[in-house]
C-alpha cells in the first residue's frame, strides 16, 4: 500500500512540477526548450531535485503548495457507495427488567447494524448516554468510546450487527432521586453520526424498615450497666441505611443525645450505651425516652417515641471477704456449702439500700453456674452477714477445685458489682455418696435381687415350660 | 490393666472353664448320639433325640438356675465394669451422673440384666435338661445366688469407696464368683464325666 502511494505521489508530483523545473532549469543554464527554440538535449529532473524544490517552496510558504496538497490529497475510502442511511442500533437491558431498584445488577447492551460491505465500512465510535432522575441533559457515561472495528461484525438474517455491553454502567447506586432514567447510545464513524432510540427505565425505592425496638439491659439498670439499644433493620432493596438513635428526656421534649450508624440491611442494630456514654452518674434514677431516624438516601423515618430506660438511683455498698464453709471437712460434692460475705450500705444520704444479691459457682465442669436464687437484702449502716447455704455442685465437681462469685444490684467500694473469691482445697473425689451398710446401699443390691428374680420367673413361665 | 489385680488372667480361669463346659457338653451329645446309633436300628434325627433325652428338672430348678445365671452377669458386670482399676476401658463411672444416682447401682444392674441377661437366660440353662441332676447336687447349686450376692456386695463396696481401690474386696468378690460358676457347671460336668464312665 505504502509503495502505490509514493508512486502516486510520485507521479502527482511530477507533472505539476516539470514545468517549473524547466523553468527554473531553463533560467540557470542551457535551453531546455522553455525559451522556445529548439534545444539540445534534454535534462533528467531528479527525485533530489525535486524534493529540494518543495522544500525551498515549504520554506518560502509558496502558497502553491496548499494547491499541490489538494492535488496529492486522496479520500481514504471510497465513499461513492457508502450508505449512512440504514445502520441500525439499539440498547437493551440484561436481564429485561425495566423496572430497578438503586442496587440491581444489569448489563447494558448495544447493538449496531452496519449495512455497509467490509471493504468499505468504517470503525465505529460508540458512546453511551444517560439523563439519569433529577438531570435536564444527557451526560455521557463512558470515558472512552466502545469501538467497533470493521470486521467485527457477525451477519445474522442477512445484516451485519455487532454488539457490545458498556461496563461504566451496571447499577445505579450512586443515584440520589429515583425515577425514569432514559438511556441513548451514539455512534459515530468519525465523519456521520446517529443516536440510537431512547430507553427509558424506572428507577423505584423501597424504604426501610426497622422493627422489634428493643432495650438490652437488666431490671432497673444502673447508669453504668449494659444498656443496649436494639433494632432489625431491614430494606428490601439491599441500600445502605443510616441510623440515628435519639435518647430524649422523660418528657419526651428534649434531645439528649443522638449517635448515627450506618448499617447493611438484615442485621440488628445495636447502640451500647456504655460505648457512646449516653449516661452517666448524674443520670441516676432518671427516666428516659428514645426514638430512631433512619433512611436510604432517598427516604428518611422516624419510629415513634419509646420509653425507656428508667435508670435506679446508685448507691454504694461496702463488700467483706466472702467465706464458705462447707458442712463437712471432706468436702464432698453432694453437702451442703455455706457461702457468706458481709456488707453495709456506705452512702450517708440513704439511711439503707435493698441490695439484690447472687451467688455463682465456678468448676471446670460449670463454669460460672447461678449456685442459687438471688436474694434481696436490705442494708444499712451496720454491717451483715449475706449467706447462702446451697448444693451448688454435682458428680462432675468432683476432685475439682472451685471459685465462686457474690454478684450485687449495687457498686461496692471498688466500684464494681461482684466479687470473686478462688476456693484451693478440691472437692473430695469420691464419687458415690452412700455406703455399702446404709439404706441405699442395701436397697440397691435388694432392688436388683428382686429384678432379677422377676427376670427368672417370667423367662421360665414363658420359655421352659 | 491394673497393677494391684491381674483381672484380665484370671477372667481367663472362667472363661476357661466356662469353654470347657461348653467341650463336655458337646461332646456328651456326641457320645450320647454314638450309644443310640449302636444299640438302634432305625435312622433318627438329632432334634428327636434331644427331645427324647430331655429330662425335665422342675420349675423350681429352672427359675433358680436362670436367677443364677442372670445374677452371675450382674456380679460379673460389676466385678469388672464397676471401677475402672480392672480393665481400665468402660466402666461404670465413665457416666458420673448415673453412678453418683442414689439407684445407679440398680440401673446399671438392670441394663445388663435386660440386655445380655435375658438372652443368656434363654439358652444356658437350658443345658441341664440334659442331664440327671440328683437332688442332691440341685440342693447344692442352691447355694449359687448367696455366693453371687456376696461378690456383688464386694464390688459394691468398691463402687462406694471409689476412686479407692482395696484389693482384697475385689480377689474376695472373684473368688465367690468363681465358686458360684463352679457351682453352677456342675451338672454339666457331673452328667459328662458319669456319661464317660459307660
Amino acid at each position: 500500500m505504502k509503495k502505490i502511494l509514493i508512486t502516486f505521489m510520485i507521479f502527482f508530483l511530477v507533472l505539476p512540477m516539470a514545468a517549473n523545473c524547466a523553468i527554473t532549469l531553463g533560467t540557470g543554464g542551457s535551453s531546455t526548450g522553455g525559451g522556445g527554440g529548439g534545444g539540445g538535449g534534454s535534462r533528467q529532473t531528479s527525485i533530489d531535485n525535486l524534493l529540494n524544490v518543495i522544500k525551498d517552496a515549504k520554506s518560502h510558504g509558496d502558497p502553491k503548495l496548499d494547491e499541490l496538497k489538494k492535488l496529492l490529497y486522496i479520500e481514504p475510502f471510497v465513499t461513492k457507495n457508502y450508505d449512512t442511511n440504514n445502520f441500525s442500533m439499539g440498547l437493551a437491558i440484561e436481564p429485561d427488567n425495566k423496572t430497578l431498584t438503586r442496587n440491581d445488577q444489569f448489563k447494558i447492551v448495544a447493538t449496531v447494524g452496519n449495512p455497509n460491505p467490509i471493504e468499505i465500512r468504517r470503525v465505529l465510535y460508540l458512546d453511551l448516554e444517560a439523563l439519569e432522575p433529577g438531570e435536564k441533559a444527557f451526560r455521557k457515561v463512558n470515558s472512552i468510546p466502545q469501538m467497533i472495528m470493521n470486521s467485527e461484525y457477525d451477519e445474522v438474517n442477512g445484516k451485519n450487527l455487532s454488539s457490545t455491553t458498556f461496563p461504566e454502567l451496571t447499577s445505579f447506586s450512586d443515584l440520589k432521586t429515583v425515577g425514569p432514567a432514559v438511556l441513548r447510545l451514539h455512534v459515530s464513524d468519525g465523519k456521520n453520526e446517529w443516536i440510537s432510540d431512547n430507553l427509558t427505565l424506572n428507577i423505584i425505592n423501597r424504604p426501610p424498615t426497622l422493627t422489634n425496638l428493643t432495650i438490652q439491659a437488666p431490671d432497673r439498670p444502673r447508669f453504668n450497666d449494659p444498656i443496649t439499644y436494639l433494632a432489625d433493620l431491614s430494606d428490601p432493596d439491599g441500600d445502605l441505611v443510616n441510623i440515628t438513635l435519639h435518647i430524649l428526656d422523660e418528657s419526651q421534649k428534649r434531645e439528649l443525645k443522638n449517635e448515627t450508624q450506618e448499617a447493611m440491611p438484615g442485621k440488628r442494630v445495636s447502640f451500647a450505651a456504655n460505648q457512646y456514654g449516653f449516661f452517666d452518674k448524674t443520670d441516676s434514677g432518671k427516666n428516659f425516652t428514645y426514638y430512631y431516624t433512619f433512611g436510604d438516601g432517598i427516604v428518611t423515618n422516624n419510629t415513634t417515641i419509646l420509653k425507656g430506660p428508667n435508670l435506679r438511683r446508685s448507691a454504694t455498698i461496702w463488700v467483706g471477704t466472702p467465706v464458705v464453709t462447707p458442712d463437712d471437712a471432706n468436702q464432698y460434692w453432694w453437702q451442703n456449702y455455706n457461702f457468706s460475705v458481709e456488707m453495709k450500705n456506705q452512702d450517708p444520704t440513704e439511711p439503707s439500700v435493698a441490695v439484690t444479691v447472687s451467688l455463682f459457682t465456678d468448676t471446670p465442669a460449670h463454669p460460672w453456674k447461678t449456685a442459687s436464687d438471688s436474694k434481696t437484702v436490705t442494708l444499712t449502716q451496720q454491717p451483715q452477714t449475706v449467706y447462702f447455704n446451697v448444693k451448688p455442685f454435682d458428680v462432675l465437681d468432683a476432685n475439682q477445685t472451685f471459685g465462686f462469685r457474690f454478684g450485687y444490684s449495687e457498686t461496692d467500694q471498688h466500684q464494681r458489682d461482684h466479687i470473686d473469691t478462688a476456693w484451693i482445697k478440691p472437692l473430695n473425689a469420691k464419687l458415690v455418696r452412700y455406703d455399702l451398710v446404709s439404706g441405699l446401699g442395701i436397697g440397691n443390691i435388694i432392688a436388683l435381687l428382686l429384678l432379677a428374680l422377676l427376670v427368672s420367673i417370667l423367662v421360665e413361665r414363658r420359655f421352659y415350660r | 490393666m491394673s497393677e494391684t489385680v491381674p483381672g484380665l488372667y484370671l477372667l481367663a480361669v472362667m472363661m476357661g472353664m466356662v469353654i470347657l463346659s461348653l467341650i463336655f457338653h458337646t461332646h456328651y451329645f456326641v457320645r450320647v448320639t454314638d450309644h443310640v446309633k449302636k444299640t438302634s436300628d432305625r435312622n433318627f434325627q438329632r432334634k428327636d433325640l434331644m427331645a427324647a433325652l430331655h429330662i425335665p428338672q422342675g420349675s423350681n430348678f429352672n427359675t433358680m438356675m436362670l436367677f443364677s445365671w442372670i445374677l452371675f452377669l450382674v456380679a460379673f458386670a460389676f466385678l469388672y465394669f464397676m471401677t475402672p482399676d480392672i480393665l481400665g476401658t468402660w466402666d461404670y463411672f465413665r457416666v458420673p451422673q448415673v453412678a453418683s444416682d442414689s439407684f445407679g447401682l440398680v440401673y446399671f444392674g438392670a441394663a445388663v440384666i435386660l440386655i445380655p441377661g435375658i438372652l443368656v437366660a434363654l439358652f444356658v440353662p437350658q443345658c441341664y435338661g440334659y442331664y440327671q441332676i440328683s437332688a442332691q447336687l440341685k440342693q447344692v447349686t442352691l447355694l449359687t445366688p448367696v455366693f453371687l450376692l456376696a461378690s456383688i456386695a464386694c464390688s459394691v463396696y468398691l463402687g462406694t469407696i471409689y476412686p479407692e481401690f482395696n484389693p482384697f474386696y475385689w480377689y474376695v468378690g472373684y473368688v465367690a464368683l468363681l465358686i458360684s460358676l463352679a457351682l453352677m457347671l456342675t451338672p454339666i460336668a457331673k452328667g459328662y464325666i458319669e456319661e464317660m464312665r459307660t
